[in-house]
């Protein structure tokens, strides 16, 4: 590829003149959470073109799945991403479900409903979190990771776990949740409605944070189209991607909820969508609860044997769309699992928006899709072995390397 | 969907080898390799929304390709897979990333892991191995 990258081939950085050159960032960097590599082509300040390096969480996760029976692989897709495990269990056991046409009980669908959503409320205020701290406001990153907590304590009381909560099984879920603990809940959510509220005003009516983000960091909608970028992504940019509503999964399909949409595109409108998805996650969580009080009966049923098929199963990760393919041979273990994750399409997009604007906005613009790179590198299969460039090294045997022996 | 549905079915006529659809909504088409630049052209001319690339491993019988796409409209969950077979042999497929540029990861992924050769790439690129990476044969 040439000099005169377009904003649209800038996937190579292409050469270099006398004014340019190129700054690495990562893969270990502090303005990165997670291990990936971008090399961007500058022009004094101005960025021109991007080119990025995953592969850095690689771990083989969609092979391993492979060799695993279908109770094995729930544990084994939790431990996909540490922020949106339950969305992920929840696309891999209904997608199991679809294959053997299981219809799971009303209780098991709501109580999961309220637990993605809740997911997805810990979810943003991370992300506004580390987005904010970008911008220099530490202060407010702290006030907002408090006020997270208070879902993760939901999570805790529920499932006895902050994050990897193991709540989803096939055909159902594993705990209920009690009448009593309903009631502590519902307080509980009220107050973290009222945080919002004061969260929402601190970022959103911030003049300095107004300037950071106004106009940065503009995808479009043309281009959004293009690179079928999901979630957050795809609403600040005016589509209306919501697999929630496009394919109602678990009670999606009884719960009122709007899709919030901006047509701007940019990091201020991503702030936005991901604010006021936190209000009607709030609302969600709370219509649940209200049912779950009504609500009896059984939180799953019993599942014999699978019989050989395909299924498709999608949810709305707090990030977009999250998509499992698995092919079923008749055995215990699957003969195939695809998973798209939602960062998979977003990351790409990170490329396309990049050129043009300044240095300086390169960090808040990297993390405003809300990249995870360990979704993104969860990643397929390992080398033949047969032809031998594979060299397998244990834990032991680093530990044993680092430790000079002692271990 | 009907209309997307009829168009693929008279752009194939003959080379429709399986068509149906589950409980779902989901659609699985199983055509020939040689025609999905025509299959996905189709699609994106209708608004198909790029979801995913999957490759399953059908030992002898070669590697097969799942181009999935999204038409889902609010509460019609339809998504429509386009199967293709390539050989053991000779795993080449022409590469959609000039029509979907969406699929460019996709088809990355495919090439490094699977060994499924995706003709005029514009990026052939390694996407998580690290670009030193061994070539590999196709076992």
């Amino acid at each position: 590829m040439g000099e005169n990258n377009s904003k649209e081939t800038s996937l190579k950085i292409g050469g270099l003149n006398s004014s340019q050159f190129i700054v690495p960032i990562g893969p270990f960097h502090p303005a990165l959470l997670e291990g990936e590599f971008f090399k961007l082509k500058v022009d004094g300040e101005k960025i021109i073109s991007a080119d990025i390096k995953l592969g850095y969480n690689y771990r083989g996760i969609m092979k391993l799945a492979e060799e695993r029976d279908y109770w094995k692989n729930i544990y084994l897709f939790e431990r996909i991403c540490g922020i949106c495990n339950f969305t992920h269990t929840l696309a891999y056991v209904m997608t199991v479900e679809m294959i053997g046409g299981i219809d799971i009980p009303d209780r098991a669908r709501y109580i999961r409903t309220f637990l993605a959503e809740l997911e997805r409320i810990h979810s943003h205020m991370l992300w506004a979190g580390i987005a904010v701290e970008l911008l220099g406001f530490k202060t407010l990153f702290m006030y907002i990771w408090r006020e997270r907590e208070h879902a993760l304590d939901i999570f805790e009381m529920i499932t006895g776990n902050r994050r990897h909560s193991a709540m989803n099984t096939i055909g159902g879920v594993r705990r209920d949740i009690s009448i009593d603990l309903i009631n502590r809940i519902e307080g509980k959510i009220k107050v973290l409605g009222k945080k919002v509220k004061e969260i929402e005003k601190m970022i959103l009516e911030d003049p300095i944070l107004k300037s950071r983000t106004k106009g940065i960091g503009v995808l479009g909608k043309d281009n959004a189209k293009k690179l079928g970028v999901v979630g957050p992504v795809a609403r600040a940019n005016g589509l209306k991607v919501d697999i929630r509503k496009m394919d109602p999964y678990a009670a999606y399909k009884d719960v009122p909820f709007d899709i919030i949409t901006r047509d701007d595109g940019d990091v201020y409108s991503l702030i936005e969508v991901r604010i006021g998805e936190l209000y009607e996650s709030i609302g969600i969580c709370l219509y649940c609860l209200d049912v779950l009080k009504r609500i009896g009966g059984p939180i799953k049923v019993d599942v014999s044997e699978l019989p050989p098929g395909e299924a498709i199963g999608r949810t709305e990760a707090p990030r977009g769309e999250l998509f499992y393919y698995i092919l079923s041979n008749g055995t215990n273990i699957p003969e195939r699992v695809r998973i798209r994750t939602p960062s998979y399409m977003n990351d790409y997009a990170i490329l396309h928006i990049l050129p043009g604007y300044t240095l300086a906005d390169a960090p808040i613009i990297i993390a405003s899709v809300d990249p995870c790179m360990t979704c993104t590198d969860r990643c397929i299969y390992v080398e033949d072995v047969r032809i031998g460039i594979v060299k397998k090294t244990t834990l032991m045997d680093l530990s044993r390397e680092v430790c000079g022996g002692s271990i | 969907m009907i209309e997307v549905l009829n168009s693929l079915r008279d752009l194939l006529g003959s080379d429709l080898f399986d068509f149906y659809r589950d409980r779902y909504g989901r659609y699985y088409l199983l055509t020939k390799a040689e025609r999905i630049l025509d299959v996905v052209g189709l699609i994106v001319k209708f608004d198909g929304r790029f979801i995913a690339l999957s490759a399953n491993d059908l030992g002898s019988l070669g590697f097969e390709l799942i181009y999935h796409f999204d038409f889902s409209g609010f509460g019609e969950p339809h998504v429509v897979s386009i199967k293709v077979r390539v050989s053991r042999e000779n795993p080449v497929i022409k590469s959609i990333v000039n029509i979907v540029e969406a699929a460019n990861w996709a088809e990355r992924e495919i090439m490094e892991l699977m060994g499924v050769k995706f003709e005029g790439h514009p990026d052939p690129r390694r996407l998580f191995l690290p670009y030193a990476w061994p070539k590999e044969e196709v076992a």
